[in-house]
C-alpha cells in the first residue's frame, strides 16, 4: 500500500485550487507559445480544464463531496473532458499528416471509420457493465479505447509514410496515449471490482493525468518549431508512376511465388 | 489476480505501442532520405541480371559433375546456393526501394488513390511474407543443382519483364527536394 500513499500525497498537493493552478499555469504556457495557432483544439481542451476543474471546485467547497450536486458536476465535466481528449486526438491527426493532402484524404477516413467502429463496438459492450454507478466508468473505458486505438492506427500510418511527428505534436500524443491507457486500466479494475476503491480509483487516474500534463509541458518549454509545408505535386504523376511501380510490385513478387511452386 | 495483471499488461502494451511507434526513425546507413536523388529509390541490383544467369549456367554444373571430386562438388553447390540467397537479399532489396519510392510519391502527392494505395500495401505485405518463406526454404538446405537453374531461369524471365516495364519514374521535384 506504499504506492497507494505516495499516490494519494502526491494527488493531495496536485488537488483543489492547486490543481486548478498547475492547469492554469500549463494553459498560460501553451498561450505563451501560441499554441492556438497550431493546435487548435489541445489549447481549447487546456482552458476547458481550467474552467472544468474551477467549476468543481467551486461545487465541492459549498455543496460538499457527497452531494448531488457535486456527482453531477463531476460526472458532466468529466464526460466533456473526455470528448475534448478525443478532439484533441483529431487535433493531433491533423497535425500530423493534415499537410499531405493526398494522404490525408485516405487517412481522415480510415481513423474517422476506425474511430466510428471502436465507439459503435464500445456501445455494444455497455450491456457488460454490472451496476449502474459503474456504467459511466464503462462507457469512458471504450471512449478511452477508441481514443488511444485510434492515436495507434495514425501512429501506424505516419510511420508507413514516414512522416516524423515533431514537436510538440509528439508529446502530446505521448501524454495522451500515457493518461487514456492509465485510464483504461483503472476503469477496468473498478469496474470488476479488482482491488481499487473509488478514491484510489480516482487517486491513480489523477496522478496519470498530472504525469501527462507533465509530458505536454515538456513539449512547450521552448518556442514551437517552425515547420514548412511541403512541396505537392499536382501534375497527375503520382497517377503513372503508382502503375509502373505497382507492377514492378507485381513481377517481384510472382517471382517469388513461382520459386515456392518450384520446390 | 490474473485478470488483474492482464488488465495491467493490457495497459502498458498501449503505452509501450504508441511510445515505439512516436520513437525517431533511425535512419539507415547509406540512405540520404529526401535529400538524395531520384536514382537512390531506383531498383540497382535487377541490373545484374546477366552476371547472374551466366553465374547460374548449366554449363557448369555438366563442367563441374564430370571433372571435380565429390567433396568440391558439395562446396560449389552450397556456394551456389548461398549466391542466390544474397541475390534473393539483393531482389528484396530492390522491392524496398521500390516501396520507398511509392510512398514518397504519395505523400507529397495532391490527391491518392485509396485503391491504388491498398494495393501497394498488399504487395509489400505479401512480398515480405513470400521472401520469408522462400528464405527459410533455402537456408534449410534446398537441393542444389535443378533448383539453382529453375532460380537462373527465373532471374533470367524477370529481367526480361522488368526491362519491359521500364521504370518510366519522374518523382516530381518536391517529393526528393530537401
Amino acid at each position: 500500500m506504499g504506492f497507494l500513499h505516495l499516490v494519494d500525497y502526491i494527488v493531495g498537493i496536485t488537488s483543489g485550487w492547486t490543481a486548478v493552478a498547475l492547469w492554469a499555469a500549463v494553459c498560460l504556457l501553451a498561450a505563451h507559445r501560441r499554441l492556438w495557432t497550431r493546435l487548435p483544439c489541445v489549447f481549447a481542451y487546456l482552458v476547458a480544464l481550467v474552467v472544468g476543474d474551477a467549476a468543481r471546485v467551486v461545487v465541492f467547497r459549498n455543496a460538499g463531496y457527497n452531494s448531488k450536486a457535486y456527482g453531477w458536476t463531476y460526472w458532466i465535466i468529466e464526460g466533456i473532458l473526455t470528448l475534448g481528449r478525443g478532439t484533441v486526438l483529431a487535433d493531433i491527426c491533423r497535425a500530423a499528416l493534415g499537410s499531405y493532402t493526398g494522404v490525408w484524404q485516405l487517412a481522415r477516413y480510415l481513423l474517422g471509420a476506425a474511430a466510428v467502429v471502436m465507439l459503435a463496438l464500445g456501445g455494444l459492450h455497455t450491456g457488460e457493465a454490472l451496476r449502474i454507478d459503474s456504467y459511466v466508468i464503462f462507457v469512458q473505458r471504450e471512449l478511452e479505447y477508441a481514443i488511444v486505438l485510434t492515436l495507434l492506427l495514425l501512429l501506424l500510418l505516419s510511420r508507413y509514410y514516414r512522416v516524423a511527428l515533431g514537436r510538440p505534436v509528439r508529446g502530446i500524443a505521448l501524454g495522451l496515449a500515457f493518461y487514456s491507457s492509465v485510464a483504461i486500466v483503472c476503469n477496468s479494475i473498478y469496474i470488476y471490482h479488482l482491488g481499487l476503491t473509488l478514491q484510489e480509483f480516482g487517486d491513480l487516474k489523477n496522478l496519470a493525468f498530472v504525469l501527462a500534463l507533465g509530458i505536454w509541458s515538456v513539449e512547450l518549454r521552448g518556442p514551437l518549431p517552425v515547420v514548412a509545408p511541403p512541396v505537392l505535386d499536382a501534375s497527375g504523376s503520382y497517377d503513372r508512376n503508382a502503375q509502373v511501380m505497382a507492377e514492378r510490385m507485381r513481377i517481384l513478387n510472382d517471382w517469388l511465388m513461382q520459386i515456392l511452386k518450384k520446390q | 489476480m490474473n485478470e488483474l495483471a492482464m488488465y495491467i499488461g493490457l495497459g502498458a502494451l498501449l503505452l509501450a505501442a504508441a511510445a515505439f511507434l512516436l520513437r525517431p526513425a533511425a535512419a539507415k546507413p547509406g540512405a540520404r532520405g529526401r535529400g538524395g536523388e531520384a536514382a537512390e529509390f531506383f531498383p540497382v541490383h535487377c541490373r545484374y541480371f546477366p552476371q547472374v544467369l551466366r553465374a547460374f549456367t548449366s554449363e557448369d554444373a555438366q563442367y563441374i559433375a564430370g571433372r571435380a571430386p565429390s567433396a568440391v562438388r558439395r562446396q560449389w553447390e552450397s556456394r551456389r546456393r548461398q549466391a542466390a540467397r544474397m541475390y534473393l537479399a539483393a531482389l528484396r532489396e530492390d522491392f524496398a526501394r521500390l516501396n520507398r519510392l511509392s510512398r514518397l510519391l504519395a505523400l507529397h502527392a495532391a490527391s491518392i488513390s485509396a485503391s491504388r494505395e491498398a494495393e501497394m500495401f498488399w504487395l509489400n505485405l505479401r512480398f515480405q511474407i513470400l521472401y520469408a518463406v522462400v528464405s527459410c526454404r533455402l537456408s534449410l538446405g534446398w537441393s542444389a543443382a535443378d533448383d539453382v537453374r529453375h532460380i537462373a531461369s527465373l532471374i533470367g524471365r524477370l529481367g526480361s519483364q522488368l526491362e519491359h516495364a521500364a521504370l518510366a519514374v519522374n518523382p516530381p521535384a518536391g517529393a526528393l527536394a530537401p
